[in-house]
């Protein structure tokens, strides 16, 4: 009887990890999806602020002569179980000199190991940005690491930190997640280490909102605080992709809610279309999405991409 | 049995509730270190080899990982690179050396190399990450001291020589050990530790 109830306990502890995995069996041995016309020239001089989506969180940013990263995730597979179902949206030899490498939070999707490890190849002056406590979580590179404040899981505060990286004014913003990468130490142990992040350069200001769950004050405070040109907001993953969300993530309504109440010009959906979850189809969220677009009528404001397109928001005069 | 089942009850919603695990960010200091301490009863499975030169057998064995003492080779500015008893595995993983006693039940009597039930074992290893700087894929290579009686009250002791080989955070492995002089040489057991 003792026996059975550990397994069982054991069992219901790694379901979550049970799924994605059971559900990422059909992936895994297929390969993903190529990205056609792939673009090999993503910085351009004559561009003020342009983005190019890589796949789900992660997202090339130029600020002027700046260069930006958010979590990188640029290998097949995210912690060993879940997939790609579609490639990066660049090659790795064309990925420029970066300046600044946000990560939000730790779990697998949003901080790979691997990818950093490409990236630290490759961007030899850049600073790899995570919120406080994910020190725990990360090996040595040769990039300068920054670590900022979040407010301990923005308990009270909207904001946590303001720093200037490399040129950038950096400020941590809230959201509401959890931390962790393990299993028990994001469930029961407490880590919070998770956070938005607002980029300031030369005038413009991006918000990457990371990952998050609504909340109807927080949002509304940010968009006082900054002027924002650009949102990243993301809208899944979901199955029930008519609903606000969940506690920890926001469905296409919320992260719509978000976009408004953040008072952002533009905004880009992102952390979809890229890996499978155990409890959603990865395309699901951005259907739903479009609709809300349409009945908004925000195409002008709003630009779903394709894995690998860029957009161009500001351009020189 | 009630009580099991109520007890089963809370952890499945500790652990399968999103709404609860969000609750608990300001989980206290006694949760984690009780709930630490509770996993590292958590045994790893392995079979000894039982062979006294005519006849072998394999016996079912239970193990625990205890690391005391660990140097890391990658830490960031941030941390220490030392840990005692709790090791965060991105430190482990991505390259590090460390001090184990290993613990080892078997669930009967080496029936045919007549040793006793209990072992120890204790030693030195170093962990080399493979790929994704270890996360998915580590080794390890160490050297240790057995300890193990016979069923008449003999010493049983040796130098023991493991390779190791480990995926999912360095947190589960396949460890292979070579126990030279004794007459139950081999010994193949999963690794298991979370933190």
């Amino acid at each position: 009887m003792k026996l059975l109830f550990l397994g069982l306990s054991v069992l219901f502890f790694s379901c979550n990890m049970f799924n994605v995995a059971v559900r990422n069996v059909p992936v895994f041995f297929s390969s993903p999806e190529k990205v056609r016309n792939k673009i090999t020239d993503p910085v351009k001089q004559n561009v003020r602020l342009s983005v190019l989506w890589i796949g789900h969180s992660t997202v090339l940013i130029q600020m002027d002569d700046k260069v930006i990263i958010t979590d990188p995730l640029l290998t097949e597979t995210a912690g060993e179980l879940a997939r790609r179902v579609v490639e990066p949206g660049i090659d790795i030899i064309n990925i420029p000199q970066c300046d600044i490498i946000l990560i939000s939070h730790s779990h697998f999707d949003h901080l790979s190991l691997g990818s950093l490890q490409i990236l630290d190849d490759i961007c030899k002056s850049a600073s790899l940005v995570f919120p406080d406590g994910m020190e725990n979580y990360i090996p040595d590179y040769k990039m300068k690491m920054v670590r900022m404040k979040n407010d301990r899981g923005y308990r009270n505060n909207y904001t946590g930190e303001t720093r200037t990286v490399n040129g950038l004014k950096i400020t941590t913003v809230f959201a509401q997640h959890w931390g962790g990468r393990y299993g028990l130490d994001g469930y029961l142990w407490g880590e919070n280490a998770y956070t938005g992040y607002v980029i300031e350069y030369n005038g413009l200001c991006v918000y990457f909102a990371g990952d998050t769950g609504y909340h109807h004050k927080r949002f509304k405070q940010i968009g006082e605080k900054f002027k924002i040109d650009l949102a990243l907001i993301p809208i899944g993953p979901c199955s029930d992709c008519n609903q606000c969300g969940t506690y920890n993530h926001v469905f296409p309504h919320c992260a719509y809610e978000i976009f408004k109440d953040t008072k952002a010009k533009y905004m880009i959906p992102i952390h979809y279309g890229t890996l499978v979850f155990a409890q959603a189809d990865p395309y699901e969220p951005l259907a739903e999405f479009l609709k809300i677009v349409k009945e908004n009528n925000h195409e002008d404001r709003i630009f779903p991409l394709e894995i690998g397109e860029q957009k161009i928001i500001y351009m020189l005069e | 049995m009630i009580s099991h089942v109520f007890l089963y009850i809370i952890l499945t919603f500790v652990f399968v509730s999103a709404e609860v695990y969000s609750q608990l960010k300001s989980a206290t200091v006694p949760v984690k270190w009780i709930s630490w301490t509770l996993l590292q009863g958590l045994p790893s499975p392995g079979y000894y080899a039982d062979n006294d030169g005519m006849n072998k057998s394999l016996r079912f064995t239970l193990s625990w990982q205890v690391i005391p003492l660990s140097y890391s080779f990658s830490s960031n500015k941030y941390l220490t690179n030392w840990s005692f008893f709790y090791i965060k595995p991105v430190k482990r993983f991505s390259g590090s050396a460390e001090m184990f006693f290993e613990p080892t039940v078997a669930t009967g009597d080496y029936k045919y190399s007549r040793l006793r039930r209990f072992q120890w074992n204790s030693g030195a290893r170093v962990v080399i990450p493979l790929a994704q700087r270890g996360e998915y894929l580590c080794f390890s290579l160490g050297l240790a001291y057995y300890n193990q009686k016979s069923l008449n009250g003999e010493l049983n002791h040796g130098i023991s020589y493991e390779a190791g080989i480990y995926s999912f955070f360095g947190m589960s492995g396949l460890k292979f050990n070579y126990y030279s002089g004794s007459s139950s040489r081999y010994s193949l057991k999963l690794y298991l530790k979370y933190y």
